[in-house]
């Protein structure tokens, strides 16, 4: 009796093992299916629709065409002036795919109701900005469906991915969140309120929104 | 009437000082615009340098309007010297040059004369704003460009260049009212002095002390503040706003339009009952 209990609990830890093993490899096969889908992608231009929600902050709507050519090339045209978090805009995970890094298996979590796998990324090279990225990926199509990114430089954002049918599984909508406390500017830059006593402008809520809705891709791909 | 206006009018157009208000806000406009178009990008890029951190700016913010505002913003207190400069002295040159009585003699009413002469003022303050309107805006976008505006309030707003040109109508035109209001104080302080330097530097001095003890005592002064025409002087910037706040507006709209009334009022009343001695 003694025996088959020990055997059972070799068998079970083995088993544990196997699949923390087995978890870590689905973690790298993941992040490399990602890389695999985009790969296909030589570049593309999309329109784009970009609404700031920060605190202090009011702009309207402003309409903007982005032009992505491999490996990470991002130019953001628009005939008016645009505001754009410096974090989180140029899909940040394609750059963290290309480079070397190490992928860990969490746990499984649903996101906006599609179960996604939970890894973490660690950046390989030491001169990266980027210190850990958390991706939520869907397994069956290969996208990441959120990231939250942690930099050495910018603080913390959180991303956010939508999809609709896209033959290439682009986003079709995009909620970049990220940090802005303690950004300050003077006032006086050109006219401030009369009689004003405030010397500055600082942003008192500390999270910064903004969405991305994208329209019209044009893809052009590597040929087969 | 149309004939005495044309008559002040006539007086005010021979006289150099006039034009001297026209040289002068067109040098500090070439002068702001030619500023601007050569360290306007580098003072953003210093105010801007924290916020930077934060956010990528995509496009040129150096343009044709943020000069116009740039403009707008520093002439606030120029253009009221410049305008009683000429409304000062509507009234007591004449007193000044012993015209009056001469003037005075003919069959006109003196209601008649103050309003022929406020009028005159009137269109004078009137084309200088547009002046000032018409160079500050034109040349500024032919050269540098139609673009997006920033303005500091007590939020950073930005407006796209389709949304600012109304906004600088309206602002320019809320500038007019304004002067009015100034040029019909240092109306009311020419028909109290023989002299016309009095009313030039008496009207300015009025303007600078009410701003500053309003600034300074502010806590003191707030619940008179919003009776107090200089409160208003800069309400242009109300045309700035993202959502504009139409209760304040209409408030500075009527501010105004009451001064205006009440000097003007203060001035006939005065002048009616003047015994002219020079």
């Amino acid at each position: 009796m003694k025996r088959k209990l020990k055997i059972l609990f070799v068998l079970i830890a083995f088993s544990f093992i196997a699949a923390g093993i087995q978890a870590q490899v689905d973690a790298d096969k993941l992040l490399k299916s990602v890389g695999t889908r985009l790969s296909k992608i030589n570049g593309y231009t999309v329109d784009l629709l970009i609404k700031v929600e920060v605190d202090m902050v009011k702009i309207n709507d402003r309409k903007a065409k982005l032009t992505y050519q491999k490996p990470n090339k991002f130019k953001f045209d628009s005939e008016g002036f645009l505001l754009l978090p410096k974090t989180g805009m140029e899909m940040d995970y394609m750059k963290l795919i290309e480079k070397q890094a190490n992928a860990i298996y969490i746990k499984d979590e649903f996101v906006n109701n599609v179960s996604t796998h939970l890894i973490k990324v660690i950046p390989v090279d030491p001169a990266s900005d980027v210190v850990l990225a958390e991706m939520w990926v869907d397994p069956k199509k290969a996208v990441v469906m959120r990231m939250k990114t942690y930099t050495k430089e910018s603080g913390s954002y959180l991303v956010n991915f939508y999809y609709t049918n896209h033959p290439y599984n682009l986003p079709d909508r995009m909620i970049v969140e990220f940090d802005v406390k303690g950004s300050k500017i003077p006032q006086k830059i050109a006219g401030g309120e009369f009689n004003s006593k405030e010397k500055e402008l600082l942003f008192k809520d500390s999270k910064g929104k903004v969405i991305v809705i994208y329209s019209n891709y044009k893809v052009t791909t590597t040929p087969k | 009437m149309i004939t005495l206006i044309n008559i002040e009018l006539y007086k005010i157009f021979k006289r150099s000082r006039t034009y001297i208000a026209f040289a002068a806000v067109f040098v500090i406009v070439v002068a702001l615009q030619i500023g601007v178009h050569f360290e306007g990008q580098s003072t953003l890029d210093f105010l801007f340098q924290n916020i930077k951190e934060s956010f990528m700016f995509q496009g040129d913010l150096v343009n044709g309007y943020l000069i116009t505002f740039i403009i707008l913003s520093s002439l606030w207190i120029h253009i009221p010297i410049l305008v009683s400069m000429v409304t000062g002295d509507m009234i007591s040159g004449e007193a000044n040059g012993g015209t009056f009585r001469l003037l005075l003699t003919r069959p006109i009413s003196r209601t008649k004369l103050v309003i022929a002469k406020f009028l005159a003022g009137w269109f004078y303050s009137i084309l200088l704003v547009a002046f000032m309107a018409l160079i500050s805006l034109l040349p500024s976008l032919l050269i540098f460009g139609k673009g997006d505006l920033i303005v500091m309030k007590t939020t950073i707003n930005f407006f796209s260049a389709d949304d600012l040109l109304w906004r600088f109508i309206a602002a320019f035109g809320y500038g007019m009212l304004t002067m009015t209001t100034v040029a019909s104080l240092s109306f009311m302080l020419s028909s109290f002095s023989d002299n016309s330097i009095g009313p030039i530097i008496g009207t300015i001095s009025i303007i600078i002390a009410i701003t500053i003890i309003s600034s300074v005592g502010e806590s003191l002064l707030r619940p008179v503040l919003p009776y107090m025409f200089t409160t208003y002087l800069t309400s242009w910037l109300l045309f700035f706003e993202f959502e504009l706040n139409f209760t304040k507006i209409i408030q500075a709209i009527s501010v105004e339009l009451i001064y205006t009334l009440i000097f003007l009022t203060i001035t006939l009343i005065y002048f009616r009952r003047k015994d002219i001695l020079s």
